[in-house]
C-alpha cells in the first residue's frame, strides 16, 4: 500500500500543515508561562464557571457559622473564655477537593489568623504569606521575569467606609491604567465592592482586582489581588477560592 | 533515552519538559491543525495537552510507550474543542489563509492542495486515523490504542479513507485540471 498515493498523503499533510513551525515557539511560551501559574486542572479552554464542590459549600458554611458565633461570643466574658475552644473548630489545616473541569483536585490550604480580625485559608504550596504591620500579602511563590508580580494584599482603613474608599481607589486607578471597571456592590466571592483594572487585553497585561469590605466598625478591608491577564484562571481562580474563606472575627 | 526523560519529568524538570516539547511539540501542532482544520485552535488543543502531560505524569507508567498516552490525550483535547465550537474553518478558507499554499504553485502543490482539501472533507471516522498513520506514521495497533476502537476498525477505516480520497481526488481533477 505504499506507493505514490500514499507518499502524496503524507506530503499533502505535510504542506497543508507546514504554518505550525511559525506558531511553535509561541506556543511553547504560553505553555511555560501556564505550567508556573496555572494550577492543576485548571484550563484555558474551558471558561465556564466552575461548580462548587459540595464538599467546599459545607466547609465554607461551617466557617460562616464558626465566625458568626465567635463574633457573638467575644462580647460576654464567657464567651471569651470560649474563644480558644471556638477557634479549634477552624482547622489549622484542611484539604479541599475542588472539581475542575471534571477532575477531583485535592489541595491543601492553611489557616490565617490576621491581628486584623479575620482568617483566611492560603494555599501553601503556591503561595507564601508575607506580614508586615499594616498589610497581609500573599504572594506566588513562582516568579516569572518580566510579568507584574502576583500577589493578594489584605490591609485595613479604619476610619473610612467602603463606599469613600471605593471613590479614592477609582480615581488612583483611572490614573495608572487605561480600563477601569466598578461594578459596584457584589456578594460573591465575598460580600463587598468589586473594583478591576487593566493594562489591556494582552496576554503578559497587568490585572488588579479590588474588593472593598466592610469591617464591620466603621473601616474597610481593602484586598487588592494582581496578577496578569493570561494568569486569570490560575491565580484568579486561586484567589477566588481563598476569598470564599475570608471570614471576619472581632477580637 | 526518552526514559530518562520522562523520569526527569516526572521530577518536575523544566528543562526535561522543553526537551519533551521540543520533541512532540510540531507534529502535536500539525496533527491538531490537520484535525481541527483550525490553527488558534489547534495552539490552544497542544497547550493544553503539554499541560496536561505536565501535571499528569505521575499517572503515566514509564515502562509503556509514550507517544499513544500523548496522542490519546491530544485526540481528547480535539474532541473537547469540537464539542466547545462547532464553527470550524471552511478547509477552503483555509487552504486561503495558508502562506505556503498562496505561495507555491506547481502542478505536484496543486495536486497535495486538493488531496488535503479531500482529507479535510472526509468524516472524521476516516480523517484521524489517515492524519494519525499519515502525518505521524503511526501503526494500524497504535492508532487503535490511541482511539481506544479495534484494531480491524482501524484497519477498515484507513482502507476505506483512502479509497475515498482516491475517488474524491480523481473527481475533482476531472471538475478542475
Amino acid at each position: 500500500m505504499n506507493d505514490k498515493f500514499d507518499d502524496n498523503i503524507k506530503k499533502a499533510l505535510e504542506y497543508g500543515t507546514s504554518h505550525v513551525l511559525d506558531q511553535k515557539d509561541q506556543v511553547w511560551e504560553a505553555i511555560k508561562v501556564r505550567t508556573y501559574y496555572l494550577p492543576k486542572g485548571v484550563s484555558r479552554m474551558n471558561k465556564k464557571r466552575k461548580k462548587r464542590n459540595p464538599f467546599i459549600k459545607i466547609m465554607a458554611a461551617s466557617t460562616v457559622a464558626a465566625a458568626l458565633l465567635l463574633t457573638f461570643l467575644i462580647e460576654t466574658e464567657p464567651g471569651k473564655a470560649a474563644i480558644d475552644k471556638i477557634k479549634e473548630m477552624f482547622e489549622p489545616q484542611k484539604n479541599i477537593v475542588q472539581e475542575l473541569e471534571g477532575n477531583n483536585e485535592e489541595t491543601q490550604v492553611e489557616l490565617n489568623h490576621s491581628k486584623m480580625g479575620y482568617i483566611i485559608y492560603v494555599d501553601k504550596e503556591m503561595y507564601d504569606m508575607v506580614k508586615t504591620d499594616d498589610a497581609d500579602k500573599i504572594v506566588a511563590k513562582h516568579k516569572a521575569e518580566g510579568l507584574p508580580e502576583v500577589f493578594m494584599e489584605i490591609t485595613q482603613i479604619v476610619d473610612k467606609d467602603p463606599n469613600t474608599v471605593a471613590a479614592d481607589i477609582e480615581n488612583q486607578l483611572k490614573a495608572e491604567f487605561p480600563i477601569v471597571e466598578n461594578r459596584g456592590q457584589v456578594s460573591d466571592p465575598i460580600k463587598g465592592i468589586l473594583i478591576r483594572a487593566t493594562t489591556g487585553h494582552e496576554w503578559n497585561d497587568k490585572v488588579v482586582v479590588y474588593y472593598l469590605v466592610d469591617n464591620t466598625q466603621g473601616g474597610t478591608f481593602l484586598i487588592k489581588q494582581q496578577y496578569f491577564m493570561e494568569a486569570s484562571e490560575g491565580h484568579g481562580a486561586r484567589f477566588y477560592h481563598m476569598l470564599k474563606e475570608f471570614e471576619i472575627v472581632k477580637e | 533515552m526518552e526514559t530518562n526523560l520522562l523520569q526527569r519529568l516526572k521530577k518536575r524538570d523544566e528543562k526535561a519538559f522543553e526537551e519533551l516539547y521540543n520533541k512532540y511539540g510540531e507534529y502535536a501542532l500539525r496533527v491538531a491543525t490537520a484535525i481541527t482544520k483550525n490553527h488558534e485552535n489547534a495552539a490552544d488543543i497542544v497547550q493544553e495537552t503539554f499541560i496536561r502531560v505536565y501535571h499528569y505524569i505521575d499517572n503515566f507508567d514509564i515502562n509503556k510507550p509514550f507517544e499513544p498516552w500523548f496522542y490519546r490525550i491530544l485526540i481528547n483535547e480535539c474532541n473537547r474543542s469540537f464539542k466547545k465550537d462547532h464553527k470550524n474553518l471552511p478547509i477552503s478558507d483555509y487552504m486561503d489563509n495558508s502562506a505556503l499554499f498562496a505561495k507555491e504553485d506547481n502542478h505536484d502543490f496543486v495536486e497535495y492542495q486538493f488531496l488535503y482539501e479531500a482529507i479535510g472533507n472526509l468524516k472524521d471516522i476516516y480523517r484521524i486515523p489517515i492524519i494519525l498513520k499519515y502525518l505521524k506514521g503511526f501503526k494500524e495497533a497504535e492508532i487503535a490504542e490511541i482511539l481506544e476502537i479495534n484494531q480491524n476498525t482501524i484497519k477498515s477505516r484507513l482502507l476505506k479513507g483512502r479509497q475515498y480520497l482516491k475517488s474524491a481526488l480523481n473527481n475533482i481533477k476531472k471538475g478542475v485540471l
